[in-house]
């Protein structure tokens, strides 16, 4: 049993029990059983075909994507895949389901019994992750529904299908988590997961994953407490605070002499759980096997060849070889390959695109100033895409630019802040090349003694008064004559250099 | 011809693809014909709605072709019908049913497409038993019940049938069609079509194909696509095929079947021609009859028309063997609770939402949906629901069984 992390409460210690349930919406061109596209914010009702609208007489085709999609993922978790797995009908009545029923796997879902291994945080520094595991009950293919909008004032419901029969893989894990804060770096890890593969691109805002979660607290040493369920949770942020809030408010029930009901719950804008309205506390949903559908068969290296239909056959073991790097693997990988800190490698995997962009770099640069470009990227680099709302891959300066940039930073040729001022340009559109902008610009450092010389001389010369508190009382008042002398030079000396040559001045002048 | 009262005017035409292909008949001639009779015979409802309009169009294209020597295939230029639950875009398909009495499909099933890419008229859409569930005489639908053209008084009494949905039937003088698919079994029977599509779950094409003198054929499920037809039960349910001969039979069979990538439980056969030959060996072919079959209700008139044709095999040289089906016993039961439940799960979708017949009472989602469904169906099919989700529940012996499936 993973550490568990205790509770304080009234009465005494507590513990927390948490598990999740996750759908996250396949990253495919159309959807499940249907051929219409799946776009997110399309005009209502666009994107519906007859079998979405569940005219009579459609019948539910299985989109190959989708399929390979959700064992992709089932692969990335450790997940054992089904060979075999059934598709059943789960019945509800409600407006977003055309049909009155959902297509989903509940007897036998495509993979189950994995795992995932993540860092949690637990000082507010985040150098000293320490790892966690949770374990994965089973992955399904299922249905989504569509959108309905109550307008209260008119009293009526518009219902939007576009989202109907969007495909959806349901994550369901083992109550392995004790605490927001490993449910929020669960579910972070995974978004990383599931965006590096490709199969969801995980955007908790946008509806593409939402994260339920289930809820119960006893005290070390008893049984599990009564649970809660606490339904689509849309950011990261709001996982921790939202099972911390239900954490705090189970054990004030319960300290307080009450009892938890077994209930769904909400969240509202402020984090806090409410329970929500016309949710039926057991609702039996009669399901049924999809009898349009006949059982989902994969097939592996060993029995690929058994097929009759090869063209349409899944081959899992083609699946595990297309499998990219994981982002985990990749993190190791970095530290180990380019002698960075687990905690650098951890940022630059965490922004798409980064790490590749630091492995090319790397690649480009003659020296392995390792140090210095991790920092460069992870501070510079970053820095401007952030401010402009950019992606690495939305990056408009090619990676050839960025490594000139940086070997002219390195050899001295260009100062740091000159470095700053070229990115600049360059992110704002400039289409020069690098050396042309370091001429125009008279970006180059000045590296000649002479000319070093001539700038403090200049320095010198202007501020007489400076230089007597410099020779009779205060020798640091050269920092306002360096001050002068890089504000002359446009920061282009470097400034150990500049303080050398000043001080042999100021030295001469004091011996004439 | 003969004048009595109870005869049927038969319409005998084997050479009619000859005569077609001769030019002796012109389409549009036959088709003429055959709207005449289906007019002259309104009093037998079988049709509820009629393409006489658009079939006059595609008579004359198909009558083009057969010209030029371009026919598209043996069905060109032949009248058909289709029972009233195959989706046809822009023609009204009511399953005989309040639910979807106004409903028009925005595409056409499958097999019916297959059908008149071969060149066949669509004529009409036929009466059938409201959704298919009710009594076996084809006596439940909303349009009223579909009456034999074998024993009916013609000239005694030309009435018309009043349809509305109390089902006040003027004459009572009548005879069953049998059913479901009775409407097309008439149709074919009184030649107002020369072939039809029937849909057979438990015996809905086969049994009035039986009661009005027709081919009846249930193709093996899986052979043709279900895509368009408006399901009752998905697991059992087969397009079937309605005609005057086995050969004609064979001819819709072989154009309409096929896999389809809209149905995924169809199938692909190397060979699917389906051409009978002229002369038939069945020398040497094992013939089975199922013990269990011979139940001690069995009618004695039924038991020899059986003998009469295991004898007519086994003179041809058929090998005629017994053979035990021993879950026989249990097939009604199954037949009956899988029934129900997928006719439950079915006709989920019907709540007047997208399409269908919807409720006034607007006061709550969960009013609306009550209403409309109460409204929409009859107490039959409300019957056969309710058991369908009993069977379904949490705790019911059948999800054991489901679960034990899995393993």
């Amino acid at each position: 049993m993973a550490a568990r992390n205790v509770m304080k409460g009234k009465t005494g210690d507590w513990l927390a029990v948490i598990g999740l349930e996750i759908h996250a919406q396949i990253a495919s061109h159309s959807k499940l059983f249907s051929g219409s596209k799946v776009k997110f914010m399309a005009p209502p009702n666009q994107l519906v075909s007859f079998f979405d609208a569940a005219l009579p007489g459609t019948l539910p085709v299985l989109n190959k994507y989708c399929v390979e999609a959700s064992i992709l993922t089932a692969l990335a978790l450790s997940c054992k895949i089904n060979k075999k797995s059934l598709f059943d009908r789960k019945h509800y009545f409600y407006a977003d389901m055309p049909a009155g029923y959902q297509i989903t796997q509940q007897r036998k879902p495509i993979a189950s019994n994995g795992h995932l291994l993540f860092n949690v945080y637990d000082d507010v520094k985040r150098e000293k992750p320490r790892r966690h595991r949770v374990n994965i009950k089973q992955i399904q293919l299922e249905q989504d529904s569509g959108k309905s909008l109550h307008d209260e004032e008119k009293q009526q419901t518009l219902v939007d299908l576009n989202r109907a029969g969007v495909g959806l893989m349901e994550l369901v894990t083992e109550p392995d988590m004790s605490n927001g804060k490993e449910a929020a770096a669960f579910v972070q890890e995974l978004q990383t997961i599931l965006e590096r593969i490709g199969t969801c691109n995980g955007k908790m805002a946008e509806g593409a994953l939402r994260v339920d979660a289930n809820i119960s607290v006893n005290k070390p040493g008893e049984p599990h407490g009564v649970r809660t369920e606490v339904k689509n949770i849309n950011s990261v942020r709001f996982v921790k605070n939202a099972i911390e809030y239900e954490i705090r408010r189970q054990i004030d029930v319960l300290e307080s002499g009450g009892t938890v009901v077994m209930e769904t719950r909400s969240l509202d804008d402020t984090g806090c759980t409410i329970p929500m309205r016309d949710k039926e506390d057991v609702l039996d949903y009669r399901f049924m096997p999809e009898p349009n559908l006949p059982p989902l068969v994969l097939y592996d290296d060993t029995t690929i060849n058994s097929t009759i239909c090869q063209e349409k056959a899944i081959n899992v073991d083609t699946l595990r070889r297309r499998m990219p790097e994981l982002p985990e693997d990749q993190r190791q990988r970095l530290t180990e390959d380019y002698g960075i800190t687990y905690s650098n490698a951890v940022k630059l995997v965490n922004e798409e695109g980064l790490a590749d962009l630091f492995e090319q770099l790397c690649t480009a640069s003659s020296r392995k100033e390792t140090k210095r470009l991790i920092n460069w990227c992870l501070i510079d680099i970053l820095k401007c895409l952030h401010q402009r709302n950019l992606t690495v891959k939305q990056s408009p300066i090619p990676v050839e630019k960025l490594s000139d940039i940086f070997s002219s930073l390195q050899s001295g040729e260009i100062s740091a802040k000159s470095a700053q001022k070229l990115l600049e340009l360059l992110f704002d559109g400039d289409s020069r090349s690098v050396s042309e902008i370091m001429d125009v610009e008279n970006l180059r450092q000045i590296t000649s003694e002479e000319e070093v010389l001539k700038f403090c001389t200049k320095a010198v010369n202007e501020e007489p008064d400076l230089v007597e508190v410099y020779q009779s009382r205060n020798k640091k008042v050269i920092n306002k004559l360096m001050g002068i002398v890089q504000m002359k030079s446009k920061g282009r000396i470097e400034p150990q250099l500049a303080k050398r040559i000043m001080e042999e001045l100021l030295e001469r002048r004091r011996r004439r | 011809m003969h004048r009595s009262s109870y005869r049927l005017q038969a319409y005998q035409d084997p050479k009619l693809a000859k005569e077609l292909r001769s030019g002796e008949v012109s389409v549009s001639e036959l088709c003429n014909r055959c709207k005449e009779r289906a007019s002259k015979l309104n009093s037998l409802n079988a049709l509820v709605t009629t393409t006489f309009e658009q079939a006059e169009k595609h008579a004359l294209e198909s009558n083009q072709r057969i010209q030029s020597g371009n026919a598209r295939h043996i069905l060109d230029g032949i009248p058909f019908a289709v029972k009233d639950n195959f989706s046809t875009k822009g023609i009204r398909t009511t399953c005989a049913s309040k639910i979807l009495q106004n409903y028009i499909p925005a595409y056409t099933a499958t097999v019916v497409e297959k059908l008149e890419e071969c060149g066949a008229i669509l004529m009409a859409k036929q009466i059938w038993m409201n959704l298919q569930w009710g009594d076996s005489g084809c006596t439940d639908s909303i349009f009223g019940p579909t009456r034999n053209p074998w024993l009916y008084p013609y000239k005694e009494r030309e009435v018309t049938v009043q349809r509305s949905d109390t089902q006040e039937v003027q004459d009572t003088d009548w005879f069953i069609s049998g059913g479901s698919s009775g409407g097309s079994a008439v149709a074919v029977a009184t030649g107002m079509v020369l072939g039809a599509l029937g849909s057979d779950t438990g015996g809905s094409t086969r049994m009035p194909a039986s009661i009005c003198g027709v081919v009846g054929l249930k193709p093996t499920y899986g052979l043709s696509s279900r895509h368009g037809l408006i399901p009752l039960v998905n697991s059992v349910d087969v397009p079937g095929v309605l005609s005057k001969t086995v050969d004609d039979a064979a001819v819709i069979l072989g154009a309409m079947c096929g896999a389809d990538p809209l149905d995924s439980t169809t199938v692909s056969l190397p060979d699917q021609s389906f051409q009978l030959p002229d002369e038939i060996d069945i020398k040497g072919l094992k013939v089975g009859i199922p013990q269990e079959y011979h139940s001690p209700r069995l009618e004695e008139e039924v038991l020899q028309s059986w003998s009469k044709a295991a004898d007519l095999f086994e003179n041809a040289g058929a090998k005629v063997i017994p053979v035990s089906l021993p879950h026989t016993q249990y097939s009604l039961a199954c037949y009956s609770v899988l029934c129900a439940v997928e006719v439950a799960s079915n006709m989920a979708r019907y709540d007047g939402i997208e399409f269908g017949h919807r409720s006034q009472d607007h006061s709550s989602t969960e009013a609306l949906y009550a209403a409309s469904r109460h409204e929409g169906f009859n107490q039959v099919v409300r019957g056969r629901i309710f058991a369908g989700n009993f069977f379904l529940l949490r705790r019911s012996v059948l999800q054991i069984c489901f679960n034990l499936m899995t393993t």
